[in-house]
């Protein structure tokens, strides 16, 4: 625990607030603490995290009606993304986990991920306000949203497959590409990936066997959830 | 390094921009940085000037000298 706030560099003042953050109700029930985990602080940060991002969207796209800032917003606060921030500060190792749990690959789990960080920022929000909060959601989301400036929202779906498959399974996905149909000028390619001996994960097309690729990438992520 | 030094320091780390290029009237505007710069920004000179900037303090901040003189006003 100390490591990981030490590694964020954040200027906390209650320590307690994060350790409670990284704490699953399954640890907690173990330890007959039931009200020591990190749910309440999921339901707080959640709000927060939306309303910063709501903010961030407002002002960076003018132009953008209501409905495509809705949208945007639901996909930059939905699971994947949330995962995807968790496994960049490398959370899962400090997540504390009930035995069953953690046997049971827990700490990968992108839902489990995906709610410590909405509880990290929870407790941000208790801890330091909600300005201060804000700014560490934003500098957290920097590298996502800006790769939504250049108009693209996720980061590499393979890689982010690649790093959990990896971390879970000790195997690599593998790719296929299935089936080619179309005229040559507007084919589209079929591809799956496999894992280990697990077979097909996940399925996708796309106008490129990369594109088709990162799709059957897309789809097996959101299988693991 | 005397504040303007360190400020040109940090700007020039955090948005990538030649430090020789500042100068006290340089805008954000000109050196294209955009609300998450400047959020990364004011993390990096609160930490470096140990002292706190609100939202509202960093709508009045246009240019470099600006923010030397908000810190000088603060430290």
């Amino acid at each position: 625990m100390k490591t990981f706030l030490e590694k964020l560099q954040w200027d906390i003042r209650e320590k307690s607030l994060y350790e409670q953050a990284l704490t699953h109700s399954s640890y907690a029930h173990e330890k007959g603490d039931g009200g020591g985990h990190n749910e309440r602080l999921e339901f707080l940060g959640d709000a927060v995290l939306q309303l910063a991002i709501s903010d961030y969207l407002y002002f960076s796209y003018p132009e953008f009606p209501e409905g495509r800032l809705t949208r945007l917003r639901a996909d930059l606060v939905c699971e994947a993304t949330l995962a995807a921030i968790a496994v960049e500060l490398g959370l899962g190792q400090f997540l504390r986990l009930g035995k069953g749990e953690a046997a049971g690959g827990g700490a990968n789990r992108p839902s489990l991920l995906a709610d410590a960080v909405e509880a990290l920022f929870g407790a941000l929000f208790l801890d330091l306000g909600l300005e201060k909060c804000r700014r560490h959601i934003l500098r957290l989301y920097q590298p996502v949203l800006k790769n939504l400036e250049k108009g693209y929202l996720h980061r590499d779906y393979k890689t982010l497959l690649q790093e959990f498959v990896q971390a879970r399974h000790g195997v690599t996905p593998e790719y296929e590409i299935v089936r080619e149909s179309g005229p040559d000028h507007e084919k589209v390619f079929f591809a799956e990936v496999l894992v280990g001996g697990r077979g097909s994960m996940g399925k996708g097309s796309g106008k490129s066997k990369k594109e088709a690729e990162q799709a059957a990438a897309k789809e097996a992520w959101f299988k693991l959830s | 390094m005397n504040i303007e030094e360190k400020v040109k320091a940090i700007v020039s780390e955090q948005l990538e921009v030649e430090a020789d290029k500042l100068t006290t009237e340089t805008t954000f505007e000109e050196i294209d940085a955009d609300s998450l710069d400047i959020v990364e920004l004011v993390m990096a000179l609160e930490e470096e000037f140990d002292l706190e900037i609100s939202d509202h303090e960093i709508e009045e901040i246009k240019t470099l000298g600006n923010i030397i003189t908000f810190i000088e006003s603060k430290v």
